[in-house]
């Protein structure tokens, strides 16, 4: 009897092993109650991450074509200067642009040239004074005193890295897949794309 | 035979994980951003001066697709600053109509955050108002987008409320 009742815990203890193992060892895949925080480490420490803006915007784009139909200008353009801007608002909520002066490089669609200022309703990562990116442009409406552009929407910039990479602003697919095309076919894809707007074949998106 | 039945545990260990893997993932993974309003179930609003649009807006949407699901909303007008501050306010050529950004945090909470509404944006009809503060005050309490479903967080102006499938990945979190 002893080997058999020895047979027993050890199959006892086996079937714990597997229900533990079931029950919590698998248990990460497929949460039963409450969801795994996003972003953390192993060993459970914050990580450092401001969760990310969500934004519901006037353009989204799927088409590089489309995106540059839409927009004022495209530039590959250096930054040289971030300064805090205007302030809009109201009492209890008060937004300050930054106001980002560039100096283009290299017009790649429109006619922007020169020295230009964007104005950002937050300090964007990318507008680092020396950063050199492609950004498509937008003529801003609400400073009809002088001339201030502004990225497109959220998607609209691509930071040329030191690697020599392109670095998107947005996190969404289609951005990822424009920057992986890297800043020589960038430049000739929008090219091509300018061809087709000036011919009237593209359009500009419509708002969402 | 010990051995044997050890080996035969550790690959029904192996299996069961296997299976388990493979199991349908809970639609619960597919739009929570992994951020929360506040620690626990009661989520705290102050509306801040909102046009009369907005704030019938924010009042819809908190009886329609907050309320319904396990959290408890405690809504303010013009106090301190809450756990999510709601503001309407015209801000101008920015190429958004709204967006939320959590200002205070600690992974997974997020302590303090805003929705900005921009009135300069659009010309809302009732139905953009309720899509719009539909989808910002999801984003404060932990969504993030989907699209093509029938809830706002897909970004269609005609979804005025949460789906179901948004309301059960609230109801795990909160």
């Amino acid at each position: 009897m002893g080997p058999v009742f020895g047979h027993r815990r050890r199959f006892g203890l086996g079937l714990a092993v597997v229900v533990s193992i079931v029950m919590g060892g698998c248990s990460a895949a497929q949460p039963s109650a409450k969801i795994q925080p996003a972003g953390e480490d192993a060993a459970g420490a914050a990580a450092p991450v401001p969760p990310a803006p969500q934004i519901r915007e006037v353009y989204r784009f799927d088409s590089l074509p489309v995106m540059v139909a839409t927009s004022d200008g495209v530039v590959l353009a250096t930054v040289t200067d971030v300064q805090n801007g205007r302030t809009v608002g109201e009492v209890g909520d008060t937004l300050t642009f930054a106001e980002v002066t560039m100096r283009v490089d290299e017009t790649l669609f429109g006619s922007v040239t020169g020295s230009i200022v964007l104005e950002l309703d937050t300090r964007a990562a990318w507008a680092e004074v020396g950063a050199q990116s492609i950004v498509f442009l937008h003529r801003k409406t609400d400073s009809p005193q002088r001339e201030v552009f502004r990225p497109v929407n959220s998607q609209s910039v691509f930071v040329l890295a030191q690697s020599g990479d392109l670095v998107p602003s947005g996190d969404d697919e289609f951005s990822e897949d424009v920057a992986r095309l890297g800043p020589d076919a960038l430049r000739r894809q929008i090219a091509s794309a300018a061809t087709l707007v000036e011919a009237g074949e593209v359009k500009p998106a419509q708002v969402n | 035979m010990a051995s044997i039945l050890g080996h035969l545990l550790r690959r029904l260990a192996i299996i069961a994980c296997s299976l388990a893997l493979l199991a349908p993932i809970p639609a619960q993974a597919t739009n929570v951003t992994g951020w929360r309003a506040g620690t626990n179930s009661t989520v705290t609003f102050n509306k801040s001066s909102l046009t009369a649009l907005f704030d019938a807006a924010f009042n819809y949407n908190d009886a329609n697709s907050i309320e319904p699901t396990d959290i408890n909303t405690l809504v303010f007008v013009n106090t301190f600053p809450e756990e999510v501050n709601v503001y309407d306010a015209y801000y101008g050529d920015t190429g958004w109509y709204g967006i939320w950004d959590c200002q205070s945090y600690s992974l997974p909470y997020c302590y303090q955050s805003r929705v900005r509404i921009n009135l300069s944006a659009r010309n809302y009809s009732l139905a953009d108002s309720r899509s719009l503060i539909c989808e910002e005050v999801g984003h404060s309490v932990g969504l993030d987008h989907h699209y093509g479903w029938q809830s706002c967080m897909s970004q269609s102006w005609n979804q005025t409320k949460l789906d179901s499938h948004d309301m059960d990945h609230l109801n795990s979190i909160y």
